[in-house]
């Protein structure tokens, strides 16, 4: 049965030979594209949720504090969960992981679009929501992973690229939605149509490639097959997670993500008001905030790919550390020139300091399945995007200026930088190679 | 290398928990400096005759801030 199964899924030297000189046509880049538009979707529904607020507090007599307070929720939610949704992508496969996550998403969409009560719109949004998003942005980076036998970094940066294109697009896409059908039926709609598109995502989208009797990209003449199923993949499975809790380095990737984190979302959240509030038109200080999103694709595409061929820990060093200084051109920034050269010089950093996870993960546990691995990494940035989302409306309220959440985000982002000192070397895997199938 | 996997991660989990001791510290104080210009500002209109009463969130970080 063994021997069956390795006849057919050992790589052929023809068809090896043919996929050198066609890598464009690898089915790993579909699988990547499935990615890139999981991806794109969900965190621009994330993103986008300011376009959100006024709609909703004008048509229910909510203030702005209690409709953003379901963002919180949300972002908490999608976090606490986001390490369930890793290890069900792992036990029961990404793309049943995902089915799930794409009917739980319908289903919140639809009943926030038909909320009446605050209570209501906490769950539908807050809660199930914050679930689908876990269950539909955890288990796809690491699935697509397993499509990559090597050169993981080019895949990651496209799909990290996703994160700000998609974005940029869906929040004209809402602000026509909203103008010409109420928030109502704007939520519906996206429910109804993002459903369709992951639905028929997900029916080109396959586990992994030996499951769809396929090889990895990247796979060499020499690699054997890595068990990816069974029993055997099972009991592996918990052997490998248990070894990479105790590696300092596991604990050390989620302190590092949270502290990220915490970093860039105090800017993200305050740069239009804080821009507003030192005399920028509104306009202008939407064009800082627009600036980051586009200057950082560069960043987010190159960072996993510089990642792979020279190591994460140096790409986690520069962009931690540049992070955390570029936000100190903001204390004294008064002018449309100032904002504007913030953005450019913020933006490399905060692109590049996402994107090397995925990589890094390779790196140190090599091929073995990094669900659970990941949703830990995302559970920390989760709360750190929370958390840092919070601190500068409180700094304002009470200090009436954003130097001190200036500062902090400085702090986070410089500490992170100093953690990446007590990261293992990349170069060596931290704990034993992920095994092959057995001849 | 084989001693490395009975190993507790010390240092990871030390890091993880200085990162949540701050954090935790950051926000209770920002929780009570809010809590206590909500207060502030009560008393100021009780002056005037509304009365309202403490909530309990709001004592609660007074409570576990020693700066405020």
């Amino acid at each position: 049965m063994v021997g069956k199964w390795i006849s057919f899924y050992v790589p052929s030297p023809l068809k090896m030979k043919f996929l050198n000189k066609n890598n464009l046509l690898h089915y790993s880049w579909i699988i990547v594209f499935v990615a890139v538009v999981v991806q794109g979707v969900g965190s621009a529904i994330r993103m986008s949720f300011g376009v959100m607020i006024d709609p909703l507090a004008d048509s229910f007599g909510w203030t702005p504090g209690e409709v953003g307070l379901s963002y919180g929720l949300m972002s908490i939610i999608s976090a606490l969960f986001s390490p369930v949704a890793g290890w069900l992508g792992t036990k029961y496969g990404a793309k049943k992981t995902m089915f799930i996550g794409s009917f739980l998403f319908l289903v919140g969409m639809i009943m926030t679009g038909n909320t009446q009560t605050l209570l209501g719109f906490y769950i539908s949004y807050g809660v199930l929501f914050g679930i689908s998003q876990s269950m539909l942005l955890v288990p796809i980076i690491p699935a697509v992973a397993t499509w990559f036998r090597r050169h993981l970094g080019i895949a990651t940066g496209i799909i990290m690229v996703s994160w700000s294109l998609g974005p940029a697009l869906m929040i004209q896409l809402l602000a026509v939605l909203l103008e010409n059908n109420g928030w109502n039926n704007t939520f519906i709609i996206i429910g109804i149509y993002g459903f369709g598109i992951l639905i028929i995502l997900l029916l080109i989208f396959k586990n992994t490639p030996e499951q769809s009797g396929r090889i990895p990209f990247g796979t060499l003449l020499g690699d054997k097959p890595l068990i990816t199923s069974g029993e055997r993949f099972n009991q592996l499975q918990k052997s490998y997670e248990s070894y990479a809790y105790k590696t300092n380095s596991f604990w050390n990737l989620v302190n590092l993500h949270f502290l990220g984190c915490v970093g860039h979302a105090i800017i993200l959240i305050a740069i239009i008001p804080l821009a507003i509030s030192r005399g920028i038109n509104p306009i202008t200080a939407a064009g800082i905030l627009s600036t980051i999103s586009l200057v950082s694709v560069s960043t987010r595409f190159l960072g996993p790919i510089l990642s792979d061929y020279f190591g994460s820990k140096i790409i986690f060093f520069v962009s931690f550390i540049g992070q955390g200084l570029g936000v100190l051109l903001l204390i004294n920034a008064t002018s449309v020139m100032d904002f504007y050269v913030f953005a450019i010089i913020w933006a490399i950093p905060y692109g590049g300091e996402g994107g090397p996870f995925p990589v890094v993960n390779r790196q140190y546990y090599g091929h073995m399945p990094m669900g659970t691995i990941y949703g830990w990494q995302i559970l920390g940035a989760g709360i750190g995007m929370a958390i840092g989302g919070m601190i500068p409306g409180v700094i304002f309220d009470l200090y009436g200026n954003y130097n001190i959440a200036i500062y902090l985000s400085a702090i986070f982002s410089i500490a992170g930088g100093i953690l990446v000192f007590f990261l293992n070397n990349t170069k060596e895997s931290l704990i034993p190679d992920w095994p092959e199938v057995e001849n | 290398m084989q001693n490395n996997y009975i190993k507790i991660p010390y240092y990871g989990i030390s890091s993880i928990g200085i990162s949540i001791l701050f954090s935790i510290i950051i926000l209770i104080y920002l929780g009570a400096a809010v809590s206590s210009e909500r207060k502030n500002n009560r008393e100021n209109i009780e002056t005037i005759g509304n009365s309202t009463e403490d909530i309990w969130w709001e004592n609660g970080f007074l409570f576990m801030c020693p700066l405020h």
